[in-house]
């Protein structure tokens, strides 16, 4: 115990390295609605109806998140580009306030819009800027207009996503919708809003990125996500340190198929809107841009949680993160004179004395000790940490030791 | 934005410390309560190798099992190969997604810290359980005897004894103690005193509780605990009164005694029932007086002070008798009682021989069918009629020679005619079946100067527990009747002594099976189990009887004051490093055997030059006239036959170097469980089945916030300083140390503790003043009014979103986003104020 030593900078040395954990996120969570948690706190309504309530987003959780232990695994909402056509054709004009006017069939528009603009103002650091995917692209095709956003959380991200490991499992139709309109596809009478897709899936990766490294000034690196099958076809963004991606719906879904079944509305004393049936409601209902405008972003983001990632226990989506762990090495030097006595009241010899070496018998009697334990202070000899070794080290005047200690944090 | 300097002004800071409770419970059914490693836990994280089913884990033996260190080498060292697995995959591999979701859920986070259990000194060789014993032993208790002064390999000598029944084991066993002389027999005034808590019940709702016999003199005395008129939620009995029965009445069996109407004619005239109700699971202090001298002849059966007269017009009660009976009534004739204290078993188990035949007596079950089913301790019979004071200081002082205010006699004990406290005493008595292994009894000699008999020392059976690696309780050295301090006398154990195995009819035993599953463990089990923890609060031993014995300076009673010399193992040489205080109501759990020179490595004599590549089995084997073959006594084939075995050298201190006490249990609490400590006053463990009581003895056990741990039972006040075993809070190391709690919580573990954190928190006030944060650089700020009102056109709005603290050097070390937007015009004036815990 306590034999001190100045240790000089040049036995202290700091290094860097990464951990990568690996994440894997089920079907079945984003799926099932007990995972799934809404924050209805947008409310509408007229004198004609019982008015619709919805979230701004959902979150997914790794079980029920009415447990305790539950973890939220990432948020998903859903946007539109002020400047697209799915707005324009929706808008009927801007009041005197500069807000944005929307026809009675739509739902929600402004803050899908809004949400569109949050996600600029963060990561593009624009709120009017559109999303391009590739990023950077000039072309006018390539704007996203239609975004799916889902933030990870922070948990899973950690100090962000390792580039070249993300996919995500995603079907681009939707169960195939009444006869009426799809006649040779599916038999009459099934709603396709809310019901399970079983084929047709393509998994969108950021393969390629690790060589193409792009970044945004405000939302830091950005990696292109692109259909597996085809790496050319580029279809959304993920901000690696953000831990964000963003999908263009108009790329990964099949945006003219009919969709069919009934949803929240205001305006009328059903309280929804009927699609993709004949004779009634909107018999001709498309995904975009007739489902994204006339439904809720709750009936947007159920639509596409319950039906396009599947629901069962498989992967659906799967990255790795980056955890950067700094660390100070400090090598602790033991000479052969050093360390090699203890005044460890139990330093005794078989008779239970306290062992010392006579003045005269130096030469002759020579003292040992056991090291079990490194402790490091501070200038002031304040003890800040303390090393335990996994087993006791003989010292004598015969051993030169070094202990290399490690801080991580 | 804006910069504010936050001066010391604007600081607060405060501190609390939390308490949580925690709940654990480990089981055959499973475990509750068990903390995992990592706080945060989700089994979306996935490992890139499956390393909890690789060596690792069976290396450990515990699919729990996970060595941090090796498996953060083995995640390094896989990120380097390619696997076939997910490393390796690019993402757009068709395979990705299933290699991901095929992956193992991540160790780290299946990870759990349980709480161990630890038993040392189980086997003939040096474990890491022996390892961690002696540095609790030798390094923790010193360190944090400051602190906790009563920490140290011992425990309190302070034991109820304790009688219960359950079908499977023996239920004629009690303690005889023969009236040689009539020595016991009070000449015409007397008075019985004793303590006693019903513990036990009738298990099941309108089943009978048995009247159970406390104390028989045959033609004198027997007083019976019977069921009261009180049953408690589940139907149980939960009150019990007491059968006094006197002279000739006490020849008939309680059992065939009408609790309604109890007293009938000659010879059932004098049987008294309490008016006062004992409540189950409480300490009360009993004492039945009779005084021909006092009060007309009359008498009274005391219970807590509360008195029960009766009126017996007789110069005696007393008859002459052949013995005492503790927790059994003898059912048979003079004769065949005394055949319990024939000259057989006066030579093998060392007791006072009432006939010179060797017969032992018939029908022994029969004789003997009134078990009694509670803890009693403290029992005295006085050949004197104590008046009110004398039983007060009796009943929470005990008994000394001191002179009492208030009394006639010059000192109380010297009327004292029988006394069992029950204290530890380091003697037992001469006898040829002094058992040293399962297959072997040693004959013990006397010690003549001064005049000792010496059978086992010790609380346990060193033989057994050294060699072996099993208990035996020497119940012997606790149940001596002490009313004569240097003349103990020792009873019958009637069915509490277990014997030998035939090893040609037996075969080769392991420790449990020889304790808990032998022709004899019965017996073996009720032994172990008949002494017990004293949780009675209400009373002060006094320690008297040994003070004034030769034992006084015993090396069981010797403790160190110098907490920086560690007791050696070394022997008996080293301890004159020791000061000599002697303390009574604690017994030295170290040094319990010599410490042979044998023991000593390099000093082993074997016939042949050592040969390195030998093992044990090999010496034994091969090399006759190895001393190991002495030395690893009954351990194993080779030396269980009836010359193997030695009482002097034992296999686990040879492996060990240790002589200290293995009969131990220890809990390793991880500071997952606890924090920063155990939080004083908040620890609790519960055995509900102790081993070998088939779910009858159930032992719960408190902390006194001192470090020592009591037993905790009784629902009247305990005594908290009753050390059976110690916990360093700090540490989260719990040690039962008393020998009595066999196999501690081996099947159950149930603790309930209060942990102990700090939690700083550091409040940062922000003056938000009206000059300052007037401007936003956002580059899509639009300076705008707050309203559309004419009050407030020339006005224009922030809109806070997030607060950064900065250090000296304006690099940001903290950010906190508030939930929503604060709206700040040039003429608002707030605070915002942040918290941080930490």
């Amino acid at each position: 115990m306590a034999t001190f030593k100045t240790i000089s900078s040049a036995d202290i040395k700091t290094t860097r390295s990464v951990l990568n954990q690996l994440v894997d996120f089920i079907e079945e969570d984003v799926s099932g609605s007990s995972t799934r948690k809404t924050f209805q706190v947008f409310v509408t309504g007229t004198n004609s109806d019982t008015g619709v309530t919805s979230s701004l987003y959902n979150t997914v959780f790794d079980q029920n998140y009415q447990l305790q232990t539950a973890n939220e695994l990432f948020d998903i909402t859903v946007g539109l580009f002020s400047g697209s056509n799915t707005v324009a054709d929706a808008n009927t004009g801007v009041d005197i306030n500069g807000k944005l006017l929307f026809t009675s069939q739509s739902l929600m528009m402004r803050e899908k819009v809004n949400i569109y603009r949050q996600y600029a103002q963060l990561l593009l650091g624009d709120a009017n800027q559109e999303f391009k995917a590739p990023f950077g692209s000039s072309q006018a095709t390539d704007t996203i207009n239609e975004a799916l956003f889902i933030n990870f959380k922070r948990l899973f991200v950690r100090d962000g996503i390792k580039r070249e490991t993300f996919a995500m499992r995603f079907f681009q139709s939707a169960s195939a919708a009444e006869r009426v309109e799809d006649a040779a596809i599916h038999a009459l009478g099934t709603d396709n809003i809310f019901r399970g897709t079983i084929s047709g899936s393509v998994i969108f990766t950021d393969v390629g990125s690790a060589v193409n490294i792009e970044r945004s000034q405000t939302g830091g690196s950005v990696g292109n996500l692109v259909n597996s099958s085809n790496t050319s076809e580029t279809t959304g963004l993920l901000f690696y340190q953000q831990g964000i991606a963003i999908l263009d719906l108009a790329k990964i879904t099949s945006g003219s198929q009919k969709m069919s079944g009934s949803i929240a509305a205001v305006g009328n004393s059903n309280s929804s809107i009927i699609l993709g049936r004949s004779g009634q409601g909107n018999p001709k209902a498309k995904f975009i841009p007739d489902f994204l405008v006339s439904g809720s972003i709750d009936d947007i983001v159920n639509h596409v949680s319950s039906v396009r990632f599947g629901s069962g226990s498989q992967t659906f989506l799967t990255f790795q993160n980056n955890t950067q762990i700094n660390s100070t090495l400090i090598f602790c030097r033991a000479t052969a004179d050093e360390f090699n006595y203890s005044s460890n009241p139990t330093y005794t010899d078989s008779e239970g004395r306290i062992v010392v070496i006579d003045e005269s018998e130096q030469g002759i009697q020579k003292s040992f000790s056991f090291i079990t334990t490194v402790g490091l202070y501070d200038a002031n000899e304040e003890l800040l940490a303390v090393a335990k070794l996994s087993r006791p080290i003989e010292k004598n005047d015969e051993k030169d030791l070094t202990m290399r200690v490690r801080l991580d944090f | 934005m804006s910069f504010v300097k936050i001066t010391k002004n604007y600081q607060e800071y405060s501190s609390l410390i939390l308490r949580p409770e925690m709940l654990y419970i480990s089981s055959s059914g499973g475990i509750t309560g068990s903390q995992y490693s990592s706080h945060v836990r989700s089994n979306r994280f996935k490992d890139f190798e499956d390393y909890t089913t690789t060596a690792i884990e069976q290396q450990a033996g515990s699919v729990a099992y996970h060595d941090e260190e090796q498996a953060h080498q083995v995640t390094e060292d896989s990120l380097t190969v390619t696997n076939g697995r997910v490393i390796g995959l690019l993402p757009d591999n068709p395979i990705y997604l299933d290699a991901v979701n095929q992956s193992p859920v991540s160790a780290r986070m299946r990870c759990q810290k349980l709480i161990k259990r630890i038993e040392p000194g189980k086997s003939a060789s040096f474990t890491i359980d022996d390892y961690k014993k002696n540095t609790i032993r030798k390094n923790l208790n010193t360190f944090y005897k400051s602190k906790y002064p009563d920490l140290g390999w011992h425990y309190s000598n302070y034991h109820t004894i304790n009688f219960f029944k359950t079908a499977n084991l023996p239920n004629d066993s009690c303690l005889m103690y023969a009236n040689k002389d009539q020595t016991y027999t009070p000449t015409s005034s007397f008075t019985l005193s004793f303590h006693i808590n019903p513990r036990y019940d009738n298990i099941t709702p309108g089943q009978e509780f048995d009247a159970g016999t406390i104390f028989h003199m045959s033609s004198s005395l027997a007083v019976s605990l019977v069921s009261g008129s009180r049953t408690d939620k589940k139907g149980l009995v939960s009150s019990y009164k007491l059968l006094l029965q006197l002279s000739q009445s006490a020849d008939t069996h309680p059992g065939n005694i009408n609790l309604s109407s109890v007293s009938s004619g000659y010879p059932n005239d004098l049987i008294y029932l309490s008016e006062i109700e004992l409540s189950k699971n409480t300490w009360n202090h009993v004492a039945i007086r009779w005084s021909p001298d006092q009060n007309n002849m009359s008498g009274s059966l005391i219970i807590n002070k509360r008195q029960t007269y009766f009126h017996i017009p007789s110069s005696s009660l007393m008859t002459e008798n052949d013995a005492i009976i503790l927790g059994n009534y003898y059912n048979g004739n003079s004769v065949n009682l005394k055949k319990y204290f024939n000259a057989g078993k006066a030579d093998s188990r060392g007791i006072n021989s009432l006939v010179g035949t060797t017969t032992e007596p018939i029908g022994q079950s029969t004789d003997l069918n009134s078990p009694l089913q509670a803890e009693i301790h403290n029992v005295m019979l006085f050949d004197h009629y104590l008046n009110n004071r004398e039983i007060t200081f009796i009943s929470s002082k005990g008994v000394n020679n001191r002179k009492l205010r208030g009394s006639l006699l010059s000192d109380l004990y010297s009327k004292l005619i029988f006394y069992v406290p029950p204290y530890f005493i380091p003697e037992s008595p001469q006898r040829s079946e002094v058992i040293v292994s399962p297959y072997r009894y040693i004959y013990n000699e006397n010690v003549s100067s001064p005049p000792l008999k010496k059978g086992w020392t010790g609380p346990f059976n060193p033989g057994l527990s050294f060699s072996l690696g099993a208990r035996m309780i020497n119940l012997e050295n606790f149940a001596a009747d002490l009313s004569i301090p240097k003349a103990p006398k020792f009873p019958r154990l009637q069915s509490l002594t277990g014997s030998i195995l035939d090893y040609t009819v037996d075969g080769n035993v392991t420790k449990d099976n020889y304790i808990f599953n032998s022709r004899f463990s019965g017996q073996i089990k009720k032994r172990n189990l008949t002494i017990l923890p004293n949780d009675n609060g209400l009373f002060s031993p006094d320690y008297f009887p040994i003070q004034n014995s030769y034992h006084s300076t015993s090396v069981y009673y010797q403790h160190s004051v110098n907490s920086f010399v560690s007791q050696s193992n070394n022997g008996p040489s080293n301890q004159a490093v020791f000061e000599n205080v002697y303390d009574y109501s604690k017994i030295s759990l170290e040094n319990l055997v010599i410490f042979n020179d044998i023991y000593r490595a390099g000093q082993f004599f074997v016939n042949e030059a050592v040969d390195s590549n030998l093992g044990i089995d090999d010496y034994l084997n091969h090399h006759a006239g190895s001393q190991f073959r002495q030395l690893f006594g009954p351990y194993n084939n080779f030396t269980a036959g009836l010359s193997r075995a030695h009482e002097n050298l034992y296999a686990i201190p040879a492996m060990t170097k240790d002589i200290s006490s293995n009969e131990v249990t220890i809990f390793d609490i991880s500071q997952l469980y606890y924090g920063l400590a155990v939080s004083d006053f908040s620890f609790s463990i519960i055995d509900d089945n102790v081993s070998g009581s088939d779910g009858k003895v159930r032992i719960k056990l408190k902390d006194n916030g001192k470090g020592s741990l009591y037993r905790a039972d009784a629902k009247t006040r305990h005594a908290k300083w009753n050390n059976v075993g110690d916990i360093i809070c700090e540490e989260g190391i719990v040690t039962v140390k008393s020998p009595h709690l066999i196999k501690f919580c081996k099947d159950k573990t149930n603790i309930k503790l209060k942990g102990e954190q700090t939690l700083h928190t550091m409040i940062l006030n922000i003056p938000v003043l009206k000059d300052y944060f007037n401007s936003s650089s956002n580059v899509t700020y639009v300076n705008a009014p707050p309203t559309a009102n004419k009050n407030d056109e020339h006005l224009t709005t922030k809109y806070i979103t997030a607060v950064n603290i900065h250090d000296n050097n304006f690099n940001i070390i903290m950010k906190a986003h508030f939930s929503q937007p604060i709206v700040k015009t040039e003429e608002d004036e707030f605070i915002i104020r942040l918290k941080q815990d930490f």
